[in-house]
């Protein structure tokens, strides 16, 4: 029996029918998915972590620099990198040992058909490593739109894709109530973090586009292919200085960000598939 | 094996074998291959000082990344535009185009009150949101005065489908003053659809585009920070489509 005989076609799948028989042949490489079958349906998420907090961890805001930048979907579970100086874990990326760098192995690949990205801040390490929404809506807004990202395959010999900022990109992902007494972690000032109860309701947590929104559709896969290293960065296209801007605008409207740490995870929706080697 | 044409990409499909013949030319995208799918976007500056005055406009993908124009004083970076070089003045290259099949506009503030620190942010009042999103219009010729200038609606009327979401705590500087924060405001919402164009807008190759925002009457604006003198209002237009190359 051959290798593929009885999997199931990539072409015969929800989103990529329409793309048997045809030759992808553009500023990214050559390939058809004819070639390839179903392995896993399974989506691909990568995090980045851009520390902001002045040297020594104190907790206050700080600034992202213009051009700061990680390449996503490099570093795999258990393995330092993308900004980290922990090893991620399961909550910060799904890539596996065997795609460290980006590269699928011999006779893997991964296809992506939807993306967004999701926008949290966490402390710095050596607190107590709390994951938050982003506190403020301007400091939200300033992250979603001075942030962009970009894609390339094969390196120098094709083209870097670039992208439109984060905004454009909702992940359709979120907390959508405040409850009725949402509790609230003030980590604007040094020590531990002080939990207060919100009991004007007001909170809703701050989502790169709404829960209700739809992920993007690529209108053409994006595609990692085998033994080929995929090369998606997210770059501050623009300098962030979040403790600067909350002494400008009129009380309360300041960019304020409390935590140390913007952390911004891209995820995508697709299958993984084999390739008879 | 052959390339994948243009007409074989999702809504363009109904063009093949198709010639455009109207008031911006006349072409076939059966002459044409899928290169890359990209989104296009472009932003223009308008400085305020609580007002923008009617018929003030400003040219939309002219200007590529690093360049400075569009009503905006420093080199336009990669979260204002990703036209690239080899398109300056709306001009794509000899051997490539670019189908767009939906747009959309985003409108939002950008102040530099702090030297070398500008930044961007919502809107605070959706009165003067309103304002812009309603006095703003754009239009679009290509092949210059041989060709019609095609107007279109004010930009209320072409929502973005992008946005933030949430209110945010009321922790620090924000706790005393504003005990509750705004949603960003956005042209449409989040959850809007980018609306479709009914024909593709085409950037031919080799031959200049001309899109344009134009206030079409006096835009005046009430929020605090929205009207510092500092403060500028930032239009940017996306379009959704195709970078294609021509089939030799």
């Amino acid at each position: 029996m051959a290798e593929n005989e009885n999997k199931i076609p990539a072409t015969s799948l929800a989103g990529l029918e329409k793309f048997a028989g045809v030759v992808f042949e553009g500023s990214q490489g050559k390939y058809m998915l004819d070639e390839f079958a179903y392995f896993d349906d399974t989506s691909l998420f990568s995090t980045g972590s851009f520390p902001c907090s002045v040297a020594g961890g104190a907790l206050v805001a700080g600034v992202i620099p213009q051009g700061s930048e990680v390449g996503l979907f490099t570093t795999p579970v258990g393995a330092i990198g993308q900004g980290f100086a922990t090893p991620l874990t399961e909550a910060e990326t799904n890539l596996e040992r065997g795609a460290q760098g980006g590269k699928f192995p011999a006779n893997i690949a991964y296809v992506a058909l939807a993306g967004g990205f999701n926008i949290y801040m966490a402390q710095p390490a050596g607190a107590a490593g709390l994951l938050l929404p982003v506190d403020n809506p301007n400091a939200m807004f300033q992250i979603a739109s001075n942030f962009v990202w970009s894609w390339n395959v094969g390196g120098e010999s094709s083209a870097r894709l670039r992208y439109e900022p984060l905004k454009l990109w909702p992940c359709a992902a979120g907390v959508a109530s405040g409850g009725v007494n949402s509790t609230l972690i003030d980590t604007a000032a040094a020590g531990p973090p002080i939990v207060i109860t919100n009991v004007a309701s007001r909170f809703l947590g701050l989502s790169n586009g709404g829960p209700a929104s739809t992920m993007r559709k690529f209108a053409f896969p994006l595609f990692f292919p085998p033994n080929v290293a995929v090369d998606c960065r997210i770059t501050a296209a623009r300098m962030l200085d979040f403790a600067v801007i909350a002494g400008v605008f009129a009380a309360g409207q300041g960019l304020l960000l409390s935590a140390g740490d913007v952390r911004i995870a891209m995820h995508l929706r697709g299958y993984k598939l084999s390739r008879p080697v | 094996m052959e390339k994948i044409r243009a007409t074989q990409l999702t809504g363009l499909e109904k063009f093949a074998g198709v010639v455009f013949e109207g008031a911006q030319g006349k072409y076939t995208l059966d002459e044409y291959s899928y290169f890359d799918d990209t989104s296009l976007f472009s932003t223009a500056g308008f400085g305020a000082t609580g007002a923008i005055a009617a018929g003030t406009e400003q040219p939309l993908f002219n200007a590529p990344v690093g360049a400075i124009g569009q009503g905006i004083a420093a080199a336009m970076t990669l979260a204002d535009t990703n036209l690239e070089r080899g398109w300056d003045g709306g001009k794509a290259p000899a051997n490539q185009a670019y189908v767009a099949t939906q747009g959309g506009f985003e409108v939002f503030c950008w102040n530099n009150l702090v030297p070398g620190t500008p930044v961007v942010f919502p809107f605070e009042l959706a009165s003067d949101l309103h304002q812009v999103l309603a006095s703003a219009t754009w239009s679009w010729n290509v092949g210059g005065e041989a060709s019609p200038r095609l107007r279109y609606e004010p930009i209320i009327e072409w929502p973005i489908g992008a946005g933030i979401t949430g209110t945010g705590v009321t922790v620090g500087v924000q706790a005393a003053a504003v005990p509750e924060q705004n949603n960003g405001l956005s042209n449409g919402g989040p959850v809007s659809k980018m609306r479709k164009f009914t024909f593709p807008l085409f950037f031919p190759p080799n031959v200049a585009v001309d899109c344009r925002v134009r206030f079409a009457r006096l835009c005046t604006l009430t929020g605090t920070n929205t009207a510092l003198a500092t403060t500028q209002i930032r239009v940017a237009m996306h379009l959704r489509g195709y970078k294609l190359s021509k089939l030799i």
